[in-house]
């Protein structure tokens, strides 16, 4: 059928012009200038070189923040998943109006600038603080304390913003687990638990592997969360591809633009190996 | 497999949605190895009666029993029942083998029992080398046996199903009928199924409960509830049947003497005694009814269907719409308008309660 492939065609072509142009392109150009030299007065010196790479390979300081970067990418998933799934599992089975409810109190906070969002933990965490204060007051410290610029702060910075998308997308995805499912577990023998463990549990890994994927590009790409709460001293991969613009050295921004894009790659794909989507097979 | 046959029976189980009543109170014993047919149209609560035996639903008074023993309040996952739903409900993340032996490892059955039970099942639906296959992979017809496989694997007391077949097309609907007839006279389970296929519920069930509104209706052998049906909805509901208004004239050892069009005719007596004078409605099945030259009463040919192997002929009894099916070649020479005797054994005519 000619006619019907050349229609579908025509349907595809705006996506794919505008992917072309607006992303495969400039990828292949940000490719290009990494594989250039660093210049101060021009965007690059076009003396193709393997530096960029090779600095950041060879660097421990790097291996540090790479490191980090996993480390703290890891625990957000983690987090996400862990607090995220019994609040759609919740939300799954509330009838429209509560979920609706619920799923819009979940995303009040996104409706938050993220600058305003950071200074408001800088409020809570900093020396001046309510925790700080909080733990004064009681005793348990002596000195005013700062949890600023540090781990937890850019881990439950970014966590509170991340953890609607996760509840969002698995809501979603539990939602369309028709309920005779578990019935059908429970006729078996099942009891609950058991029946969230082999039935609800492995038939939602579809939505749980969109969530975590969907979480992961957000973490790996956030950057004004991090610079404000992380601070000069604790510093994510993302936080050198600004440095380095920054001080117009855009080759190595552009190498470290794609080492970022390669972790992202492989947090992907470890997802997929440790939730295996595929599995569910269409819904028999 | 062992036989294993347990009774299910309800003591005044009923059951309200908020202000809706989906089943007034039921007293009802399914006899242990009998296929028992829940008939009704949708809404009738065939489905809620399932539900109350597999414990998806909790009665809000009376009891369930399976075996003797008392269920009500128990969950469903603490009954032991199979059941097969409408959808089939296969796991898709679980191979056909793996969805079948999900009831065993729940009742931590050992390994390598669990297999050659597994195998045994699925060799009992014709599906033995389907082990390894998902169900997306099957047809429909092979996902109702999976289905059914996973249903029986763990012996359980009752096998419930609920709409098995109407995801079924007409012809593997028709296969289907005689091969769960046959799965189950094998295995001798309790068997309750709902449908709203009165077809259905005639092939295969040894008893049938026909249910409306609610309640139960009527309960018996599918020839008995065909032959004898004793009211109008399970007349009209199973089968098609003429409904004709007489005058009761006397009541005579079980059987109603009664006018119909000048003619006093006899039908089996309903349930419930009718009075003397009273307007009665009377069941007769098209099938049943002779056309000819000598004959009860007279009635005029209004048109007739040819159907092939059947003609319906539609008749006028003294102003009372009626219609006969005879075998095409009995048909010929009845003309439009031409009067003729109608006859019928004398069981066919029943007077019905309702």
């Amino acid at each position: 059928m000619p006619s019907l492939r050349l229609s579908s065609l025509a349907l595809l072509a705006p996506p794919v012009l505008l992917l072309g142009v607006f992303f495969v392109m400039p990828l292949c150009y940000l490719l290009f200038v990494s594989f250039m030299t660093n210049s101060m007065g021009d965007l690059y010196e076009t003396v193709p070189t393997l530096a960029n790479y090779t600095e950041i390979v060879s660097d421990p300081f790097y291996h540090l923040i790479i490191e980090r970067t996993l480390l703290s990418t890891a625990v957000i998933l983690i987090a996400c998943f862990l607090i995220g799934y019994p609040v759609a599992l919740y939300a799954s089975r509330l009838e429209a109006r509560g979920r609706l409810l619920l799923l819009m109190a979940l995303m009040v906070p996104l409706m938050v600038s993220n600058v305003v969002r950071a200074y408001g933990w800088v409020a809570i965490l900093g020396r001046q603080g309510v925790v700080s204060g909080t733990l004064n007051t009681v005793g348990l410290v002596d000195r005013p304390m700062s949890f600023l610029y540090d781990f937890q702060a850019v881990t439950l910075g970014l966590l509170t913003i991340l953890l609607p998308f996760m509840v969002i997308t698995l809501t979603n995805s539990l939602m369309t687990i028709d309920e005779r499912y578990r019935e059908a577990a429970e006729a078996l023998g099942a009891g609950p638990w058991r029946t969230f463990l082999r039935v609800t549990l492995p038939m939602s890994s579809p939505g749980i592997a969109s969530g975590l994927m969907l979480v992961t590009f957000l973490t790996l790409s956030a950057y004004v969360t991090v610079a404000l709460l992380g601070g000069p001293r604790y510093k994510l991969l993302v936080s050198f591809v600004f440095d380095s613009v920054s001080s117009f050295r855009w080759p190595r921004a552009a190498a470290l633009s794609f080492v970022l894009l390669i972790l992202a790659l492989v947090v992907a794909a470890v997802i997929q190996i440790i939730v295996r989507p595929g599995r569910v097979k269409g819904r028999g | 497999m062992p036989e294993r046959a347990a009774d299910v029976r309800f003591e005044a189980t009923e059951k309200s949605f908020g202000p809706v009543h989906a089943l007034h109170p039921l007293s009802l014993t399914i006899e242990p190895g009998t296929l028992f047919a829940l008939l009704g149209p949708s809404g009738c609560g065939k489905t809620t009666t399932l539900r109350l035996v597999a414990g998806f639903e909790q009665p809000s008074a009376g009891q369930v029993f399976i075996a003797g023993k008392d269920v009500t309040g128990l969950p469903a996952y603490k009954r032991n029942f199979g059941m097969v739903f409408q959808s089939f409900a296969l796991f898709p993340h679980l191979t056909v083998g793996e969805n079948v032996a999900f009831g065993l490892q729940m009742r931590r059955v050992s390994r390598s029992e669990t297999a050659t039970r597994v195998q045994r099942a699925l060799d009992l639906v014709a599906l033995g080398r389907y082990a390894d296959r998902y169900p997306s992979e099957l047809s429909g017809g092979q996902q109702q046996r999976v289905a059914l496989a996973r249903a029986v694997v763990f012996e359980p007391d009752v096998l419930l199903l609920d709409e098995p077949l109407s995801a079924l097309d007409k012809m593997l609907r028709e296969q289907m009928q005689v091969e769960i007839r046959q799965l189950q006279q094998r295995l001798g389970m309790t068997t309750v199924f709902v449908t709203h296929d009165q077809e259905e519920a005639l092939t295969m069930a040894d008893r049938i409960a026909v249910m409306r509104d609610g309640r139960l209706l009527q309960a018996g052998a599918p020839r008995d509830i065909y032959e004898r049906p004793d009211s109008q909805f399970v007349a009209t509901f199973l089968g098609a049947s003429n409904i004709l208004t007489a005058t009761v004239e006397g009541i005579e050892d079980g059987t109603v003497v009664a006018a119909l069009a000048g003619q006093t005719v006899r039908a089996a007596a309903p349930p419930r005694q009718p009075e003397r004078g009273a307007e009665i409605a009377l069941a007769l099945r098209p099938e049943r009814i002779a056309i000819g030259e000598t004959g009860l009463v007279e009635a005029r040919v209004e048109d007739f269907i040819y159907r092939g192997a059947t003609v319906q002929v539609s008749l006028d009894l003294a102003g009372q719409p009626l219609n006969a099916t005879l075998p095409s070649d009995r048909a010929l020479g009845l003309k439009p308008g031409a009067q003729v005797r109608l006859s019928w054994p004398d069981d066919a005519l029943v007077a019905l309660s309702g």
